[in-house]
């Protein structure tokens, strides 16, 4: 009799994946941002000889410059702003829309998941642009919402290039990845638990925070997280509707391997905004655990 | 006291319970015993307050339920599938009726303990529900349901989960635990003999109406219909036509059988269809040639057998065509143990053991 392919095998193939795709670039960025910058771009050699002295061309210097320079810090500090309230904001608007496509009726609720994911069928950037004509100062959003303020006598807004504009856009893209793992969550509760506690005398209210939000926490986590993660390191959105003001850390990280061509210091705002995105992530695992773990 | 009153409730075309009326005393055990589809769970959903009547009304001493909603109801439900909060403990299931009444943290504490020393659970009181066997989840049920003191305990199959011999101990700790807190328990299942077994009436349902209301025993030895004497127990139903009434008695012509008399516990008249009713208990069989200890014997030949331990039961074909099941406590005295397939035997019983049961 064959012997049965011992069950570590089966891992390879993932392993090789993550490795490939995850570990190797960013043991590549890490590497990369103790680097100093080429004189045309890249990398300056590792080590260079001058009149028989080798010099190894390694330095701290992309993360001090990092520290020292507060606007870095600044930025990141207002990037994880604008996740933050995106997620907020996603999680504020998805839950009830996925809570009301689970509880809508069967043959209804393919209908409405594919409502949820239709925007996924055109381009990200083309999506955008449709924003920037709807932000526009003579979009019939703008127009509107200041000729009401007008009313109320107050001066007219600008929504187009402001950090306002940045959070629409962000929520719009990311809408769709709150409310997914959400539905798929309150999907599968079990409707006689919501009958047990209005027969123990549990009021409309009660149910929701003491039954439906508790056991919704794993999908609430997986939501944020997706919301959370591309949000932080967005470049296109404040890039094309955000103005001056509404710049975020990853425009940075774009304009150092693009234009300043500054690689290293590049790396350096890449492996930092990562290790935020790791830090909050093991915070929320860490408070999630107990709530999460009987659900 | 509960009154039913001409409860009706319809999904679309079809009636689930259909003009429905009863009463269920205070401090009853009282079981809604039919097969599945038969509304039973309808009704007890509307006790509950989860479904409204279409007609009809529900009184709880006196005062009209209809339009009071499950939360304010002083009614509580024990679920099929015991529908515990997978994300709360023991204590915190127990205690959630308390909590979402307001009631304050120490006394929540106090009366958790005690209800779960009433259901033998201390102890385990920061387990989560999927920590527990499956008894013990039941338990959970019952102590949550009871905590504070509702007027009416609703069970809706609480038992069907359980295995055989769990079920029979939970059977017997449902029963003192209803005569402990002396509230009434009204119990839906699908199981004749949980339904014998537990309760003081049984109110037998089919296609949404009462088909007979009586206690367990009336409801065995004098069921009133043919649906009831087949569902409860098992019962050998042989066609039979009303030939003629001779004082107390009701001559039978019976197929397979011929002509027999039975005793009149019924209205019956002359060429009534119905059906001639024996419980296989009472049936004797005999070798051919013995004296048969019955008034009515039949010769026949045992076409099968079935042993389940403390009893045998035979399927007999008679010489006359009919065909009938006899149960024989193994080890009683009398035939020698072993009828084969083929054999010949006499089946016998006295006149008094047959019943018609009309159409």
């Amino acid at each position: 009799m064959r012997k049965p392919p011992p069950s570590w095998l089966l891992s390879v193939p993932p392993l090789l994946y993550l490795l490939a795709l995850f570990a190797l670039p960013g043991l590549l960025m890490l590497l990369v941002a103790f680097r100093l910058p080429g004189d045309y771009g890249g990398l300056m050699p590792l080590w260079s000889d001058e009149d028989g002295a080798l010099t190894v061309n390694l330095t701290l210097e992309n993360f001090t410059r990092l520290v020292e320079d507060d606007i870095y810090l600044k930025l990141l500090a207002s990037s994880l702003l604008y996740a933050l309230l995106t997620t907020a904001l996603c999680l504020v608007l998805g839950y009830p829309l996925a809570w009301m496509i689970a509880r809508s009726r069967r043959r209804w609720r393919d209908l409405l998941l594919l409502l949820v994911i239709l925007p996924f069928w055109s381009n990200f950037l083309i999506r955008i642009y449709a924003w920037m004509i709807i932000l526009s100062p003579v979009g019939a959003l703008s127009r509107g919402l200041n000729a009401l303020l007008e009313m109320l006598g107050l001066g007219p807004v600008q929504l187009m290039f402001s950090p306002t504009a940045v959070i629409i856009c962000l929520v719009y893209v990311h809408l769709p990845f709150m409310v997914l793992p959400l539905y798929a969550n309150l999907e599968k509760h079990d409707p006689a638990l919501l009958e047990a506690a209005r027969d123990l005398g549990a009021s409309a209210w009660q149910r929701f925070w003491r039954i439906t939000a508790p056991l919704s926490l794993p999908g609430v986590l997986a939501g944020s997280a997706l919301v959370f993660i591309p949000s932080f390191s967005m470049f296109a959105i404040p890039d094309l509707v955000g103005g001056t003001g509404g710049i975020m850390i990853g425009n940075v990280i774009k304009q150092q391997f693009l234009e300043a061509r500054d690689w290293p210091f590049g790396s350096a705002l890449s492996i930092t905004v990562t290790l935020v995105v790791l830090a909050l992530a093991a915070l929320a695992a860490a408070a999630a655990r107990r709530g999460v773990r009987h659900a | 006291m509960l009154e039913i009153k001409g409860v009706t409730r319809r999904f679309g075309e079809f009636v689930a319970v259909d003009q429905l009326s009863l009463t269920v005393q205070a401090g009853e055990f009282f079981t809604l015993l039919g097969p599945s589809g038969c509304g039973k769970t309808t009704l007890l959903r509307m006790l509950a307050g989860f479904e409204q009547p279409d007609a009809g009304q529900i009184l709880l001493d006196g005062q009209d339920l209809t339009s009071v909603p499950p939360e304010r109801r002083p009614i509580h439900t024990i679920f099929q599938s015991y529908a515990l909060f997978p994300h709360l403990t023991v204590a915190d299931n127990v205690g959630f009726a308390l909590r979402m009444a307001g009631v304050p943290k120490a006394e929540i504490r106090r009366r958790v303990a005690e209800q779960l020393e009433a259901v033998h659970l201390s102890g385990l009181d920061k387990r989560y529900p999927s920590e527990l066997s499956g008894g013990q989840r039941q338990r959970v049920a019952v102590a949550r349901a009871l905590i504070n003191r509702p007027r009416i305990l609703l069970l809706d199959e609480p038992l069907a989960a359980l295995d055989l011999k769990l079920r029979e101990q939970m059977q017997l700790e449902l029963v003192r635990l209803q005569r402990e807190v002396g509230i009434a328990f009204v119990y839906v299942t699908h199981d004749q003999s949980e339904a014998l077994a537990l309760s003081q009436r049984v109110a037998v349902m089919n296609r949404g109406r009462i088909e007979q209301l009586d206690p367990p025993r009336r409801l065995y030895a004098l069921p009133r219909n043919r649906f009831v004497a087949d569902f409860i127990g098992s019962c050998n139903l042989l066609d039979a036509e009303v030939r003629a009434i001779r004082g107390n008695d009701l001559l039978l012509a019976v197929d397979g059988i011929g002509e027999l008399l039975v005793p009149r516990d019924c209205e019956a008249w002359v060429g009534q269809r119905g059906a001639l009713a024996l419980r296989p208990e009472q049936l004797r069989l005999s070798l051919p040639g013995e004296p048969a200890p019955g008034d009515v014997a039949l010769d026949g030949l045992v076409d099968g057998h079935l042993y389940l331990g403390h009893i045998t039961s035979y399927q007999i074909a008679t010489a006359s065509g009919a065909r009938l099941e006899v149960q024989r406590a193994n080890g009683a005295p009398g035939l020698h143990q072993g009828l084969d397939r083929g054999a010949a035997v006499r089946v016998s019983w006295p006149r008094e053991a047959g019943r018609f049961l009309p159409e």
